[in-house]
């Protein structure tokens, strides 16, 4: 019952009869904000200042003037506050994600070898490619946007043999690479996961996931422990719903104007990726406690799924109609989320946990591996015993036989 | 809502066999053409009536990946029945059905109920026969089925049949030690295990290590 009230006021908003369910699958790719309006404000800054800002990122970084980084500071902030201009972003996501324009160049003649290679992560990859974004008209089937993602992601597996490809980092991709031209967008993709290590994420059994999911319970628990409660008591786990959310960055479930808004935030922050997104994920949970509260272990999964993504959809005009519409449930929300603080001595206690947790699983494993050690011992013990025993019965088995032959002839000799 | 039972079933297989599908077909009665590859796994509930019992089914959509194995096979811990699935017209994910069943065996409950799924059944391109595969569930001591995730062919009897058999092992084993008590009748609904009889009744337990899978 409680979710369906959230489903009215979703459709009430968005002036439409409609069923969520129907209206907004999350990871279908279809982009609400194709048409977005730039705020006029956002306009004047960006005119004056985006020009300026490439010829500054063209330049090597160490001998950049104070006055140049000055200017990169007021950048990053304007778009830590606002995000990008959706019209702007191919022009100036490849100048964040890279230190220097000699940096994107490398990665780009990087992609130029690489393209076309054939990679043993192949078979997996096309699996997933016409599994991406299967409601975005540039990814309907055989469209160049898919054989550009499936270039670009085969050519990514032999750029970080370690990694290769991993599901979710597909979504990401994609986003990207509907914003611009191909080897750009390898470069954006790869520095992404190389210079800014959401690879970590994925590594070793996906050691970064596991990471943030334990950060998200923990902290959940400190700032809310009714939710916690709530969700313990509906049986819903932080891997049920955050998977999601962390493997492929907010861009599967999402429209994808969030989702390039999120893109435009971790940019921002080649250092602290992790950090960022364990404040978002927190804060995605906290923003909408109420609504949670009113999910019974039913609604769960509608509610993840739909109808908490489809406020990221709905745009709103300002109040007094003078303006573009906006996307008020996300500003908001990234608002919230900026606001986000965890003490220090709190982010130690969970630190410490998580080492504790991971060392015992460590240990259960080893032990694990003891027990196997000490089984195949005895296995091989055994083995070694009936060999033997076969041995001997092979040998008294002969033995056997002489002896009834020698009966055989003293019976017969009578 | 309330129910009587809680039984927690995993969905898996290789990559692109459906599962996705047949989980929606189960619980949401849809198909959608535009499928999108499960990241980690996803969940989704089911009720039906067993015996005149709520019995509430949470199934645990997995993905295929070999490198989320080692996420999704915490989610076996606790199950009690599962679903495997195979694609009827691509033998490779029938011969993965051993390394599947193996890793059940690993992580899942020892007297988890299994059934074979062959999926994909209105595909013209058959390559795995039903004699074939009814071979190996038997050989196995699981069930076998085969589905149309796309048309809804043996979806829900697939289910219903890995539940009811769930539901047989339970009802036994409180028939066995009279045990009247019904988890709805206690209050608070119980989860239900299949190794410790006197697990029986008692809430599911997330204690191990990696719980916060």
């Amino acid at each position: 019952m409680g979710v369906k009230s959230v489903y009215k006021h979703i459709l009430a908003e968005k002036g439409d009869s409609s069923s969520v369910e129907l209206w907004f699958v999350s990871g279908d790719g279809e982009d609400f904000g194709e048409q977005e309006e730039i705020n006029p404000e956002d306009l004047v800054f960006w005119s004056k200042n985006s020009v300026l800002w490439q010829n500054v990122w063209s330049k090597d970084p160490s001998k950049r003037t104070s006055e140049e980084k000055k200017l990169q500071k007021e950048i990053y902030e304007k778009i830590e506050e606002n995000g990008i201009p959706n019209i702007l972003r191919s022009e100036i996501w490849p100048t964040i994600a890279t230190e220097s324009e000699f940096e994107l160049l490398k990665l780009q003649e990087e992609y130029m070898r690489l393209r076309g290679k054939k990679s043993s992560w192949q078979s997996e990859i096309a699996a997933d490619i016409t599994r991406t974004f299967p409601g975005h008209p540039k990814f309907a089937k055989g469209d160049e946007a898919q054989m550009e993602l499936f270039r670009i992601l085969t050519a990514y597996s032999l750029h970080d043999p370690e990694l290769g490809y991993s599901q979710g980092t597909n979504f990401i991709a994609a986003t990207i690479v509907l914003m611009m031209p191909e080897e750009r967008a390898f470069a954006v993709f790869a520095s992404l996961m190389k210079r800014f290590n959401l690879r970590l994420l994925y590594l070793n059994e996906c050691e970064g996931l596991k990471r943030q999911l334990h950060f998200l319970s923990e902290t959940v628990r400190i700032k809310s422990s009714k939710l916690k409660t709530h969700l313990d008591d509906q049986m819903i786990e932080p891997g049920m719903y955050a998977t999601q959310w962390l493997l492929s960055c907010f861009t599967s479930r999402f429209p994808l104007a969030f989702s390039k808004r999120i893109l435009d935030l971790l940019l921002l922050k080649p250092d602290d990726t992790q950090e960022l997104l364990m404040k978002l994920t927190t804060s995605m949970l906290l923003f909408h406690r109420s609504e949670i509260f009113e999910c019974e272990i039913d609604d769960f999964m509608d509610y993840f799924r739909s109808v908490l993504p489809a406020h990221f959809a709905i745009r709103t005009l300002p109040e007094d109609g003078d303006g573009p519409s906006y996307y008020e449930h996300s500003e908001k929300f990234l608002r919230f989320a900026r606001g986000f603080r965890l003490e220090r001595w709190r982010r130690i206690m969970i630190e410490h946990s998580w080492s504790q947790q991971r060392s015992k699983c460590k240990r259960a494993a080893s032990n694990k591996d003891e027990l196997i050690k000490e089984l195949s011992a005895k296995n091989e013990a055994l083995l070694v015993e009936n060999e033997d025993l076969r041995i001997k019965n092979d040998h008294l088995k002969s033995q056997l036989d002489e002896i009834s032959g020698r009966w055989t002839e003293i019976a017969l000799r009578k | 809502m309330s129910y009587d039972y809680l039984f927690k079933i995993v969905l898996v297989g290789d990559c692109g066999v459906g599962k996705t599908q047949i989980r929606n077909r189960y619980t949401l009665d849809e198909f959608n053409p535009q499928s999108k590859s499960t990241i980690g796994v996803e969940f989704a509930f089911k009720t039906v009536n067993i015996d005149g019992n709520e019995v509430k089914g949470q199934i645990w959509d997995t993905s295929g990946e070999e490198r989320y194995r080692a996420i999704t096979s915490a989610y076996y811990r606790g199950s009690v029945g599962a679903v495997l699935v195979y694609d009827v017209t691509k033998p490779k994910t029938f011969e993965a059905l051993e390394n599947w069943a193996s890793q059940l065996r690993q992580y899942a409950d020892e007297n988890i109920v299994v059934c074979v799924v062959g999926n994909k059944i209105d595909l013209p391109t058959r390559e795995v026969s039903t004699a074939e595969a009814e071979r190996f569930a038997r050989g196995n001591g699981f069930f076998y089925m085969e589905t149309s995730a796309l048309d809804g062919t043996g979806v829900e009897s697939a289910f219903r049949q890995v539940m009811k058999k769930i539901f047989e092992i339970v009802d036994s084993r409180q028939q066995a030690r009279k045990k009247t008590v019904r988890a709805g009748s206690i209050g608070k609904t119980r989860s239900i295990k299949l190794t410790d009889a006197d697990d029986v009744a008692e809430p599911s337990k997330f204690s191990s290590c990696c719980k916060q899978m």
